[in-house]
């Protein structure tokens, strides 16, 4: 059993107020201590997520980290799998606990993917995070990639831009009552018609935008979580990843996310459950149409379209899908992303989350949803409330 | 702080060198299973059909099918199939008309690899 015992993420945007990445690590990590009820010398292991070191421009950032954190002596590591470099951090800190090689450990996770660099370049690296030597040296965007795939998820589904517009329009509005968000925005049909064309179908609203942030959680086993968490504390009960090829000409249906079906299936079987448990769920939204081919991946609803129009995903719905903002609305500071899904659903499941967005519905199983590249990297991790939230 | 960092990189090609050659010739240059021979462009080490590492190259036709296309600012970008060869490739797209079906690999003879579409200029 993994307890989450404390949770805490920095705002998330374009941070102009002179702090750096390791000020914004430090502030996510003592707010999840402070939750915890445990003494920074109780943890023996600390996991750091960022996505690239040409972000921070520092090497060996899980060393710097543990120096600034007070974990001089913990043992430490760094993941990186792109877009879910975080939530891979989740696990490899949840694969430590469940082994027994440790019983307290923070995980920490940043990226100033907003501030360090101009856009273009940050766009220009992202390019080198699919296959270098097709996709990136060719010059093709993200955003171009993520527009053939959905283009080939809606060919078989038949999605539509007016799908893509309720995603955006959600996410936003959702950002609306999280007081971190980059993007808290109540968007007309118009504003997102009107925007910018990236890569067809989609504009500039219907992408995330370039985030500064962090975000820390502190896990322990059992035995290790301190009197006061015990009972209270959500529990980490599925985690489940997997990959598929990462050129889109290589998989039998580009516009599917199959390696996300896969991590579900590990997940939900290590966790005892089917996905229509899942009631809560962050999903991974670079772009509106990945949210979409993301719920059909996961296998959230029977007809994910048709979910999506009723308002099954809305923040009343049946599963309420990115109540934080997603990447749309609360942003994309890549390394954080994962850390700080787990971090929001935790918080949400013991009822501690921001007022305006905290269900007054009893919440049971909650979802955690990351991928790097276009759905090749995935990671999902599921949640339930303790015993006595 | 604000701070520069120029790099000039010399990454050795390795078991891809013969498609990088290629692409710098317009030709397209596919893996070849050493197993069901299937050819593959952009090329695979191992065959995900039958799991045996691929064994030699094999020029394929250079014209490609297009099966999505998106267009904006990000450029003007396809997957599209390359005729004699399994998958399909991410190529930017340079002078073919909207609604254009296929189209032929371009030489890039200077710089990294790069998979751009052309016109077909001749049957």
């Amino acid at each position: 059993m993994v307890l989450v015992i404390g949770a805490a993420l920095t705002a998330f945007g374009r941070r102009t107020d002179g702090t750096s990445f390791r000020d914004w690590g430090v502030q996510a990590f003592e707010a999840a201590l402070a939750m915890s009820d445990i003494d920074r010398r109780d943890i023996d292991t600390l996991v750091f997520a960022s996505e690239s070191d040409f972000f921070t421009l520092q090497l060996n950032p899980a060393s710097i980290l543990a120096q600034d954190l007070g974990l001089i002596g913990a043992a430490t590591l760094r993941v990186e799998g792109g877009g879910a470099s975080g939530q891979l951090a989740v696990h490899a800190a949840v694969a430590r606990l469940l082994s027994g090689l440790a019983r307290r450990i923070a995980v920490v996770g940043l990226d100033p993917s907003a501030s360090a660099l101009d856009g273009d370049s940050i766009r220009r690296l992202y390019g080198y995070s699919f296959d270098a030597w097709t996709e990136g040296m060719t010059g093709i965007s993200a955003t171009a990639l993520y527009a053939l795939s959905f283009q080939a998820f809606a060919q078989e589904t038949g999605a539509s831009l007016s799908d893509l517009d309720r995603v955006t329009r959600k996410n936003r509005a959702n950002a609306c009552g999280n007081p971190g968000a980059h993007l808290p925005r109540r968007h007309a049909d118009a504003d997102i018609a009107a925007s910018p064309m990236i890569a067809a179908p989609y504009r500039r609203l219907h992408c995330s935008p370039l985030s500064d942030g962090a975000a820390a959680l502190i896990l322990a086993r059992d035995d290790g979580a301190p009197s006061t968490r015990r009972r209270t504390a959500p529990r980490i009960t599925g985690i489940g990843a997997a990959s598929d090829a990462p050129a889109l000409g290589h998989r039998a249906r580009p516009g599917r996310f199959a390696a996300k079906t896969a991590a579900m299936a590990r997940a939900t079987g290590m966790a005892g459950i089917t996905p229509d448990r899942i009631d809560l769920a962050e999903v991974y939204d670079p772009y509106a149409g990945a949210e979409l081919q993301g719920i059909d991946a996961l296998g959230l609803a029977d007809d994910t379209l048709r979910a999506a129009r009723d308002g099954t995903f809305a923040a009343d719905g049946r599963c309420a899908v990115n109540l934080s903002g997603g990447l749309m609305g609360q942003g994309a500071p890549v390394g954080a992303v994962g850390v700080g899904q787990v971090a929001s659903l935790a918080l949400l499941l013991e009822g501690r989350y921001h007022a305006g967005l905290q269900p007054a519905r009893a919440l049971h199983r909650a979802l955690a949803d990351t991928h790097g590249g276009v759905g090749t990297t995935c990671a999902v991790t599921i949640l339930q409330p303790g015993e006595a939230a | 702080m604000k701070l520069r960092l120029d790099l000039d990189y010399d990454l050795a090609e390795g078991w891809l060198a013969p498609w990088v050659a290629g692409l710098r010739a317009g030709r397209a240059v596919a893996s070849a299973c050493g197993g069901c021979g299937t050819a593959r462009f952009p090329p695979l080490r191992i065959c995900p059909d039958c799991n045996v590492a691929a064994d030699r190259w094999q020029d394929v036709s250079g014209r490609a099918t297009i099966l999505f296309r998106t267009t904006g600012r990000d450029g003007d970008v396809a997957l599209a199939r390359f005729d004699g060869a399994r998958g399909a490739a991410v190529v930017r797209l340079d002078g073919l008309p909207d609604g254009a079906l296929s189209g032929r690999l371009r030489a890039v003879p200077d710089g990294p690899p790069a998979l751009i579409l052309g016109p077909e200029t001749t049957p």
